[in-house]
């Protein structure tokens, strides 16, 4: 009698094993709501958006849509400071939000000594150095704006163009000291 | 019992777990914009211009004169007076008027003596200088040159040093007259041609040994392009020895009266009149001495320390009524600000002091960098406004451009005052630096609109031995006040 038990238990405990081996779905709904929004905050054009740069050549700043923000500029040698050339402008009323910035693609050229993007006058965004800057959230306040500045300090000008690339980061917190990386980058 | 209390404890731990969970996600939203930055370098468009060595003649000031008297014979000069003849002022001179003596045997020995009546006894040494022309001889012979008097008396005795002229052949004759007669102590071997429009420089050394109660008299004539056609000395003791008392000019003839000459460039002194002496040039450096109507007189190439100008062919440069010195560097190029005027007579003999500023400006980067320095005068530590840089601007529009000084960045003496400013025709508001007082900030200029050239003018006064380097920027922007684009050059400047 105890063996028959034994048998039929080690028997149910094997079904139980197939039984879970045999992958039980379980379906719980996620539902996803996407609303997309007006951007809140957006680059527009500063005073000195395409205006005259050096030498006749004009100072092209692209905003698009708002939320992408392209400079040429043309400076030549040594200290170069291109004033109010964009703003970033935060249009929602009633909400602050939090900025950082990424630099992407920094500057290696050769001749160039310095570079910066400055933020009101008060926060360099350091060209040739990579990674996320500046440590500390910019705070943007509700229907506030911000200044963009460039700097650039050249030992010589040669031929070609020298390229940055930095990501604007917008938080609506500032909690986070390291912002994610997104997908591709 | 314990089974529950397990349940309890699970229960709080999800609630924190939940919590933070929501905490996370509530910030957790972010925008990711891109920002792209094209820099397309240019050449550029204002560059710093007058790289060099270039120097700066703020004045100049006589330091010495070693005549005691001297005249251009434009005037009957004060002081002085005749023993027989007639003096008169006529022309021409060598330069302008001269001084007209005829004679009538009224002086001491027949001759006729025109004389400076201050005694010069107590000289044992001195020089003297005259030009002479014959105007006309008497008994076909001419005497003119220089007397030494004892007294001033018609029956002193004296010394001449005179041109001799026998028809047109002239000699270098040295006499004495003892108050009775004359004696001939020297007479050249050499000699010259003499006709009337020539005019000839005598340059007499005299020199006195009390001990042994001797004259050494020395002698030249020369043509007035310095070549000597004659010269001579001789010591004079025994009976013939006497001390002089005055000197002057004769004119006297060996038979007759009515012999007349022209004297000219008179100089009694107690250095060589033959130089003037220059000092404050750099080594390599040039200086010319142009007369008061604008001839070159004298020219010399400074080998550092004091510079001989030999103006033997005009002793009294020009009338007598000034002069100017012109000063080149080592490379040829003229000082700027050289023509350094001199309001009075210039002698043979005056030492002058050239204050001359030497700016050094070297410039790199595609003339983008300036590197300046300012050495004063080490006889004068006042350099006035001076331009130490030119500003070129080669685009075709106008920039505004400003000084810009950074007294963190710079070491400044207390006793600096220094004065830049910019100027295009215009003048920009000045950067007063104050080495004793100096701004906590930078401070710059106005901006002015160039569109083509401007100018950085820099003055100095400092105390000796001291220096300053300062840092500024040279600050062009594509509008007034500093928005835009706004381009930084940097100067150097060391004082």
């Amino acid at each position: 009698m105890n063996t028959k038990r034994k048998l039929i238990a080690l028997l149910a405990i094997a079904t139980l094993i197939s039984i879970v081996n045999a992958s039980v779905f379980v379906y719980y709904p996620i539902i996803l709501t996407i609303s997309p929004q007006n951007p809140p905050v957006v680059f527009s054009a500063g005073s000195n958006a395409n205006k005259k740069d050096l030498w006749g050549e004009t100072i092209t700043v692209i905003t698009g849509d708002g939320t992408s923000l392209t400079i040429e500029v043309h400076p030549t040698l040594q200290r170069n400071y291109y004033y109010d050339i964009a703003r970033i402008k935060n249009n929602d009323g009633s909400n602050t939000y939090y900025i950082k910035f990424r630099v992407t693609k920094s500057i290696t050229d050769s001749r160039v000594d310095e570079a910066y993007l400055i933020i009101n006058g008060d926060y360099n965004i350091n060209l040739k150095s990579g990674g996320v800057q500046p440590n500390d959230w910019i705070v943007l306040s509700s229907s506030s704006e911000f200044r963009v500045d460039l700097y650039i300090e050249l030992n010589s000008y040669g031929s070609g163009d020298i390229t940055a690339e930095v990501d604007l980061i917008i938080s609506t917190t500032e909690e986070s000291v390291t912002p994610p990386t997104p997908p591709g980058e | 019992m314990g089974g529950l209390l397990s349940l309890r404890v699970l229960f709080v731990l999800m609630f924190f777990f939940l919590f933070g969970f929501l905490t996370f996600c509530r910030g957790s939203v972010y925008v990711f914009y891109s920002v792209r930055a094209v820099f397309v370098p240019q050449s550029p468009p204002v560059v710093f211009d007058g790289s060099g060595v270039f120097c700066f003649c703020s004045g100049l000031e006589r330091v010495g004169r070693a005549s005691l008297t001297f005249s251009d014979f434009e005037y009957l000069p004060a002081g002085w007076a005749s023993l027989g003849g007639s003096w008169v002022i006529s022309s021409p001179g060598f330069r302008g008027g001269s001084l007209l003596g005829t004679d009538n045997n009224g002086g001491p020995g027949g001759t006729s003596i025109y004389y400076w009546v201050s005694s010069i006894s107590s000289y044992a040494g001195f020089s003297v200088s005259v030009k002479v022309q014959q105007v006309a001889q008497a008994g076909g012979t001419i005497y003119m040159g220089v007397v030494l008097l004892q007294s001033a008396a018609v029956g002193s005795r004296l010394y001449e040093i005179d041109v001799y002229v026998s028809g047109t052949t002239g000699y270098l004759e040295i006499r004495y007259y003892s108050g009775a007669r004359w004696t001939r102590l020297y007479r050249s071997s050499q000699t010259f041609l003499v006709d009337g429009s020539r005019w000839f420089i005598m340059l007499i050394n005299y020199s006195r040994d009390a001990a042994t109660t001797t004259n050494t008299i020395s002698a030249a004539v020369y043509d007035v392009n310095g070549n000597q056609l004659a010269s001579g000395s001789v010591q004079i003791g025994g009976n013939r020895y006497f001390v002089p008392s005055y000197v002057g000019v004769s004119v006297n003839s060996a038979t007759g009266s009515g012999a007349q000459a022209r004297f000219d460039d008179f100089v009694f002194s107690l250095g060589n009149p033959r130089y003037l002496l220059v000092e404050g040039l750099p080594p390599g450096y040039r200086v010319e001495l142009y007369d008061d109507e604008g001839r070159a007189v004298a020219e010399a190439t400074s080998g550092g320390g004091v510079t001989r100008l030999d103006i033997l062919k005009d002793l009294v440069v020009g009338r007598g009524l000034g002069a100017s010195f012109k000063i080149y560097d080592s490379g040829g190029n003229p000082c700027l600000s050289n023509d350094l005027l001199v309001g009075d007579a210039v002698v043979g003999g005056d030492s002058y002091r050239i204050l001359l500023h030497v700016i050094t400006v070297n410039l790199s980067d595609s003339s983008t960098r300036a590197d300046v320095g300012v050495l004063p005068s080490p006889y004068s530590p006042v350099m006035p406004e001076t331009r130490v840089l030119g500003v070129i601007n080669q685009d075709l529009k106008p920039y505004y451009v400003g000084l810009i000084f950074y007294p963190n960045q710079s070491v400044v003496s207390q006793d600096l005052d220094l004065v830049i400013e910019l100027t295009n025709g215009t003048l920009s508001t000045a950067l007063v630096i104050d080495g004793g007082s100096l701004p906590s900030q930078p401070v710059i200029t106005d901006l002015l609109r160039v569109l083509t050239s401007a100018n950085v003018s820099v003055s100095v006064s400092k105390g000796s031995g001291t220096q300053s380097a300062l840092f500024l920027e040279l600050v062009y922007c594509n509008d007034p006040v500093l928005r835009g684009v706004c381009v930084y050059y940097p100067i150097k400047l060391e004082v």
